[in-house]
């Protein structure tokens, strides 16, 4: 029995007594195998996406960090900052109380820095610099001093900063504090193989974007700053210190970059081991705190939903994964708009790798003393780099402190969203291509049983009509984007963004007066526009998903669903319904001000691409799927 | 009947001491304190060998004489004489010089790692390029360094701006400048071990004797250098010479005040026998007079004061101390003004891996216009493009104050860049000057081990030359471009100041080499592949066509 | 890179000439701007030895220690311009000892960050040396991870090889130095050397003292030896028929009494007892002091005495074998030690 089996089932490999026949029968077996089943195929690819999305903060997923880079040995080194350094920069902080009670101008905030800098026997130059964007104008001076090291050629440097302005939006004293003392410690030491350069950038981000732009030379259409007049090598890693507190519990690390750009993991892990077994500081991702070590505000620290039950709750498994999806979201939301929390992130598009060091502020036991360890060490172990931090730890999610996800666990999950996407749009593009012939009797050939005894006839598809439409989208897309940042939008942002909204939702209205094509000779419109659409929204989220995963992350949330399930076979007020909600997921960020306000800023000042990148391609396919949805069947 | 036996004695006496001067062996230890309280020492151990000529090259298919030294470097000689090399510099430094601090070096060669140049007359029997590759090998086996890579692709010929230091003969034919420079060479114990047994005394006795490598190798620059000139009716000199600059503020936590002691970590317990002179010479400061030095000396130039160890009681322990000054402060110092007629920046901006822009600011610090040599001698890893050449003089556009002497492009993989110019800079005005480069892409073989750290470049040199206002020269000697003193033996330095800018790191395009990337693009490869058959199934329909008319 | 230069120390200490010893260091560590005791490296985090001194010459440093350099330095064939001192003079009557340190794996050894030599790379450069008479026998140590395999493929005859780990396991570094902020020396290497600095010229210790020294506990790895090339019994082999110059009293000119004394020898305590065993070897008294140079020139005089002493046992009688024993010296990565 299992011999005529087997050999009925070779026959039937080999395709029995006619080979090419049966070849072909046999591929369109398959075809129409997966053609049926396209639908749930799309749906579980969909599925399968979110739900890994979901999947990401799970205590059992994500492994250890560990160093690539063997030469960085970190915490490897005694450090011998001591009480005495402490002491300087109490009086470093008592001066610049002072000059915050003056309310002292930039100048004279420069003058003091630049003198104590020069009172240590580093060389100090300052930098004027001037922004002006359609909201204002922004002016400072920025203090920076290069220590060249003894012994070293000055071709390579590492770069200690602080700006003025704190993350949190106090001023940064003990922070520069902190600088000013340790460069008169590192001062007495011949070990350094790079040259330090010590910046004190005035205001939050602007007087770090002013300064590293100068030195290297990147020409910034807003920026008049002057020139610098000292210069030193190739920056390859970059601390700032940022502590606003009077002392501090933890070292929160902030390392995203503009435009999503992270810095090499190594240097967060070196950092991460040197504070926590140099300094005895714990680190934090972010300044968020484990709800478990702080009972007392768990509440408010926790996003575990409270209507859950205490014996949900309670789970050690749920609250470790609302710990980490509480650090993954706040990571999706800085990487996702593109913008940085602290002035090392202008850095990255230098190739510097750079985070912030964050003094949590806290009423202890944590002050000067821990964070000069800290950052000594820290300092050794970049010092120690032979080359740039190369290998491919660029690609990483920290889901907390010490864990991290490698690529292959998270990526995967945007890009089954892009990839059902994609089945959903070249499905629709080969359907569109074939009617049913109900003309013809139905045919009794036995190849044709197969596909289910319909007769399929080509039709011409309307490409260039639906490509219009999307030109035309993305167009409107341009314009919305260059009338929002003028300078007119600054001064009445609700009064243009409700007159945007308008210009932009009704043309499209007319769609619905355009009459269906009269035969199924051609096909409808809206299927190759909607094909067209989801092609592209695809593509735009797996080549997105490399560069900026929290970016790619979001649109396959807001796109995935709402887009492939766009459908232009409904009744009017069906239509009109739909099209609202394509509309609200479209332009509804315009009524965020704050967001949009913040956006125009970073485009501006910094140039991150978020602000542009909504309005010329976010909106537009939103619009797309919008307009499909009103078109004829 | 006294007198004549003393005229007799005093002539014997001289004629001994006459022919004994056929070979002479000097030694000179100067310190200069600095402005920004760092301490410069240099050590000069001079040999000459007197009345003799280098080998003509023109014979050098002949044997060669024999040679018999008493002190001169019988090592460096066979050397010399071997392939037949008229003048020579070997530089090995570390460290940046800090004109702007520091003033200009006692030796001029300051650019960070080796530096080697050669003239040589050229021969029919073995030609200059032949000899320039054995003497950079015989000289890398003898100073342990890596000069052997100073192959054709770091060799130029800016004759312009290493001229002679002595003089050339007149026999034999023309001379040839070879120059490389190599900036990623470091120099250590392995360097100066053999350079010390060039010495008749080694490190034994004499000055030579404070020469510590674990102190040496400490200071904020360090170079050791090996000159050696012909100086025509006088004969061939060797000059081996240690520079560097101490920083007593790092050692002591404030004070400036130093001794050999301090700085060295040795005192001279010997003199060395054989030296002719040896002296130590410490610079006085002009403007302070709280400056101590002891112990007392009885010589000196008025701007030093000479102490002579042959004489001296040992052990010899020189010393300078600020009375009345607890800590040092640079608050006065660091604000002055440069202490060289023109500061030099040179740096290259641009972040992409495929372009840049090399830009070089020079401020004339002296209220006269003066003129400057310029030279890039720029291996082919940074090409330029002359024709984007911007001239900026306080921010106007001044193409007049460049005149390009010669340019020879660089020939990827063989040859490297030499561009050498004239630069007129007005009073007290920056000329700021850019030039777009690209980077080319390397061979997979030509990337260094530590790829990603980037390559070093050589520095560029600038020197100074006469003002066309010479009248102003006389009325400010300290205007003076170039150093026509006596090094306190008689024999004129002939130095030129040259001016070395630091050296630049320049990040070429770089394959990762590392594991992760090969995995990526290994699973892009089969996504690709698979993604290609799935669209083929999506995008086609299988369908039955009728075939109308049947066979 | 303490590794090689513990090496280096020692058979320069046991008097063979820098002329004879070719040390290539991928590193420059003791006067890396890096390092915070410049122009020193310690092997061991007390720093109570600095194994690179006043006295040491380098003549493959930095890029130039690269496999092809390597290999040419064991044949011999270099281009006509490379000085003697860059060259391994040796003929069939020279000893060579090969030491070889950094990252390694099974059957390979990391140079640099970028290329690696084979066991069967180097197995072949042997056979190539045997071919053009260039050793008569070989001494082969190697300190490195799964360092046993490298010498599983020599197939040339008189080649003793020794090596830290074997297959699949590490070699593990000694202690760490917290202010240099690296793994100072491994263990392998460190426990040689305790054993070598025990040793001097007239030293009887032979190959089977060395070998029975190795301890898996304090190596936390199983050190091989490999003997089955090596002609002669190893319990008869002396340690300085490698690692010393006992020959060296015939080519000495008295100028290089200087050299000598300016070697970094006094002072050390493990040694002053070599010294006594020297000063009550020689006939004078006068050599009791702690002068540096009568120091050295007693190790000469009790060269000297020694030989006379023992007639050679060597196969070619009546002749002093001149046994200029080369040391080939080779190092790599000294910053990390960790090894994978």
């Amino acid at each position: 029995m299992a011999l005529v089996l087997r050999a009925k089932f070779r026959r039937w490999l080999r395709g029995g007594d006619d080979g090419i026949a049966a070849k072909v029968r046999r591929k369109n077996q398959i075809n129409d195998i997966i053609w049926k089943s396209l639908p749930s195929i799309r749906l579980s690819l969909l599925v399968a996406g979110y739900a890994w999305m979901l999947a990401i903060p799970l205590p059992n997923l994500g492994r250890n960090t560990y160093i690539d880079e063997n030469a960085l040995q970190p915490g490897q080194v005694n450090t011998y900052w001591n009480w005495p350094h402490v002491f300087r920069a109490d009086r470093y902080l008592e001066s610049l109380e002072q000059l915050r009670d003056q309310n002292s101008t930039n100048a004279e905030w420069a003058g003091y820095i630049k003198h104590e800098f020069r009172d240590l026997g580093i060389h100090v130059s300052t930098q004027s610099y001037h922004f002006t964007n359609a909201s204002g104008e922004y002016n400072g001076t920025n203090v920076y001093a290069v220590l060249s090291s003894p012994r070293a050629s000055g071709a390579e440097a590492m770069l200690i900063s602080a700006s003025r302005v704190s993350l949190n939006g106090n001023l940064n004293l003990r922070g520069i504090a902190t600088v000013l003392s340790l460069a008169g410690y590192l001062k007495e030491y011949s070990l350094w193989s790079k040259d330090l350069v010590f910046v004190i950038s005035d205001g939050y981000l602007e007087g770090m974007q002013a300064f590293i732009t100068s030195y290297h030379g990147a020409d910034e259409p807003n920026l008049d700053a002057d020139p610098l007049t000292l210069s030193s090598g190739v920056i390859w890693t970059a601390l700032n210190i940022d502590y606003p507190g009077h002392s501090f519990s933890h070292l929160g690390v902030f390392f995203e970059g503009l435009n999503g750009r992270l810095p090499n993991q190594d240097l967060i892990n070196s950092f991460r081991l040197v504070s926590t077994y140099t300094g005895g500081v714990p680190v934090l991702l972010y300044d968020h705190r484990d709800p478990r070590e702080v009972p007392h505000l768990e509440s408010q620290l926790s996003i575990i939903p409270t209507w859950l039950p205490d014996v949900v709750k309670k789970q050690d498994a749920v609250r470790e994964y609302g710990f980490r999806a509480k650090n993954i979201l706040k990571h999706v939301g800085y990487q996702a708009r593109g913008q940085t929390n602290g002035v090392h992130g202008l850095l990255h598009r230098f190739r510097i790798d750079a985070i912030t060091l964050f003094a949590v502020p806290s009423s202890g036991p944590h002050g000067f003393h821990a964070l000069g360890r800290v950052v000594e060490s820290t300092l050794r172990t970049m010092n120690n780099l032979l080359e740039h931090l190369h290998a491919s730890f660029f690609f990483y999610l920290l889901v907390k402190p010490g864990t991290f996800l490698k690529i292959g666990t998270y990526l995967p999950s945007v890009i089954l969203v892009s990839v059902s996407m994609m089945f959903t749009g070249l499905g629709e593009w080969t359907d569109a291509r074939w009617y049913e012939d109900l003309s013809k009797p139905k045919a009794t050939d036995k190849s044709v049983a197969a596909s289910g005894g319909i007769i399929l006839l080509e039709r011409p598809r309307p490409v260039l009509q639906a490509l219009l439409i999307m030109l035309a989208t993305h167009l409107a897309g341009v314009a919305l984007f260059y009338i929002r940042t003028s300078g007119f939008a600054g001064l009445h942002p609700e009064t243009t963004s409700l007159t945007l909204c308008a210009l932009l939702a009704l043309p499209p209205l007319f769609a619905l007066i355009v009459r269906s094509s009269p035969s199924e000779r051609s096909a409808p419109i809206a299927s190759i526009l909607k094909a067209a659409n989801l092609c592209l929204a695809s593509t735009v989220i797996s080549v997105t998903s490399v560069l900026n995963f929290s970016l790619a992350a979001v649109l396959a949330v807001l796109l995935g669903v709402p887009l492939s399930y766009s459908s232009y076979k409904s009744a009017l007020p069906a239509k009109i319904g739909r099209y609202a909600i394509y509309v609200g997921l479209g332009l509804g960020w315009l009524f965020c001000e704050k967001e949009v306000q913040r956006a125009i800023w970073n485009w501006e000042i910094l140039g991150v691409w978020f602000a542009p990148f909504v309005c010329v391609v976010y909106t537009p396919l939103v619009l797309q799927a919008g307009i499909v949805s009103l078109l004829p069947s | 009947m006294r007198w004549r036996l003393a005229i007799i004695t005093y002539i014997a006496l001289w004629l001994t001491s006459a022919l004994a001067a056929y070979e002479e062996f000097h030694e000179l230890l100067t310190f200069r304190p600095l402005s920004d309280g760092k301490l410069a020492a240099r050590f000069t151990f001079t040999t000459s060998l007197n009345g003799t000529h280098p080998r003509d090259p023109s014979n050098l298919a002949d044997e060669d004489q024999s040679q018999h030294y008493t002190v001169f470097p019988l090592a460096l000689g066979q050397v010399l004489r071997e392939y037949a090399v008229t003048e020579l510099h070997l530089n090995l430094n570390a460290g940046k010089w800090d004109y702007d601090h520091w003033g200009y070096p006692d030796e001029p060669g300051v650019g960070t790692g080796a530096e080697l140049w050669a003239w040589m007359g050229e021969s029919a029997t073995r030609s200059v390029d032949e000899r320039w590759k054995g003497l950079r090998n015989a000289l890398s086996g003898q100073f342990c360094a890596s000069l052997g890579s100073l192959d054709d692709q770091r060799t130029t010929s800016p004759e312009l701006t290493f001229r002679p230091e002595g003089s050339l003969p007149s026999s034999g034919g023309a001379h040839r400048l070879r120059h490389g420079t190599l900036p990623s060479e470091h120099v250590c114990t392995e360097n100066l071990t053999p350079f010390l047994k060039l010495l008749p005394c080694k490190s034994l006795s004499g000055i030579a004797s404070l020469l510590n490598p674990h102190r040496l190798f400490d200071t904020d620059w360090h170079g050791l250098s090996v000159h050696v000139r012909y100086l025509e009716n006088e004969g061939i000199e060797v000059r081996l010479s240690f520079q560097s600059v101490f920083d007593p503020v790092r050692y002591t936590g404030g004070r400036r005040a130093w001794s050999l002691q301090s700085v060295f970590d040795r005192v001279i317990d010997r003199s060395c026998p054989v030296a002719r002179s040896s002296e130590i010479r410490v610079a006085i400061p002009k403007e302070e007079n709280n400056a101590q030095i002891t112990p007392d000396f009885h010589n000196s130039d008025g701007e030093h004061a000479i102490f002579d160890v042959l004489n001296a009681s040992k052990p010899l322990d020189v010393a300078m101390n600020w009375v009345n000054e607890s800590a040092f402060d640079y608050n006065t110092v660091l604000s002055g003004v440069p202490l060289t007629h023109i500061s030099v920046r040179r740096t290259l901006k641009g972040s992409s891996q495929s372009r840049g822009r090399l830009a070089v600011s020079i401020t004339n610090n002296m209220p006269i216009t003066i003129q400057t040599s310029y030279l890039e001698s720029m291996p082919w890893l940074l090409q330029f493009y002359l024709h984007t050449l911007q001239v900026h003089s306080n921010g106007v556009s001044r193409d007049d104050l460049v005149s390009i002497v010669s340019c020879i492009p660089s020939v990827p993989h063989a040859r490297p860049t030499l561009f050498q110019a004239i630069l007129t800079l007005p009073p007290k005005s920056t000329l700021d000057i850019s030039m777009d480069v690209i980077k080319p892409f390397l061979r997979y073989t030509e990337h260094p081990p530590d790829a990603q750290r980037g390559w070093d470049l050589p520095p560029a040199v600038l020197v100074p030359l006469l003002p066309a206002n010479a009248t102003v020269l006389t009325d400010h000697p300290e205007l003076s471009l170039s150093e026509h003193k006596m090094d306190g033996f008689g024999y004129p330095i002939r130095s030129p100041r040259r001016m070395y800018t630091p050296v630049l790191l320049v990040d070429l395009a770089t394959p990762d080499f590392s594991m992760p990337y090969n995995v990526i693009i290994m699973s892009c490869t089969l996504i690709a592949l698979i993604f290609g058959m799935v669209f083929n199934l999506l995008t086609r329909k299988f369908t039955l066509v009728r075939v109308s008319s049947e066979p | 890179m303490a590794n090689a230069l513990g090496m280096y120390r020692t058979v320069k200490r046991l008097g063979i000439p820098d002329s004879n010893i070719i040390l290539m260091l991928a590193d420059d560590a003791a006067c890396n701007s890096r390092n915070k005791f410049p122009g020193c490296v310690y092997p061991a985090a007390a720093r109570d030895l600095d194994l690179y001194g006043d006295n040491i010459e380098v003549d493959y440093r930095g890029y130039e220690v690269t496999v092809e350099n390597f290999i040419r330095v064991l044949t011999g064939r270099m281009d006509s311009s490379v000085p003697r001192s860059k060259r391994l003079l040796s003929d069939d009557r020279s000893n060579v000892f090969v030491y070889m340190t950094g990252h390694g794996g099974n059957e390979f050894l990391k140079f640099q960050d970028n290329e690696e030599i084979s066991a069967f790379d180097i197995a072949d450069a042997f056979e190539q040396m045997w071919q053009k008479k260039r050793y008569n026998e070989i001494f082969f140590m190697i300190d490195t991870c799964q360092a046993n395999t490298m010498y599983s493929k020599f197939y040339s005859p008189n080649i003793l090889a020794t090596g830290s780990s074997k297959l699949d396991e590490n070699s593990y570094s000694y202690e760490n130095d917290m202010d240099l902020g690296i793994s100072v020396i491994d263990r392998f290497t460190h426990y040689v050397l305790r054993f070598m600095e025990s040793v001097n010229k007239t030293s009887q210790a032979t190959m089977q003292d060395l070998f029975d020294m190795y301890d898996p506990d304090k190596f936390a790895s199983h050190a091989g030896v490999r003997s089955d090339l090596f002609n002669r019994p190893i319990d008869q082999t002396l340690i300085t028929d490698f690692f010393g110059g006992v020959s060296q009293a015939e080519v000495l000119a008295p100028e290089e009494e200087f050299y000598y004394s300016s070697t970094p020898e006094g002072g050390h305590q493990q040694e002053s007892e070599s010294f006594t065993h020297v000063d009550s070897a020689t006939t004078s008294g006068a050599v009791k002091s702690n002068n540096d140079e009568i120091h050295g020139y007693s190790d000469l005089l009790s060269v000297v005495q020694d030989l006379q002493r023992e007639p050679p046992k060597r196969d070619t009688t009546g002749l002093f074998r001149t046994w200029v024993s080369s040391g080939l010296m080779f190092a790599l990565v000294a910053w990390v030690s960790m090894r994978k």
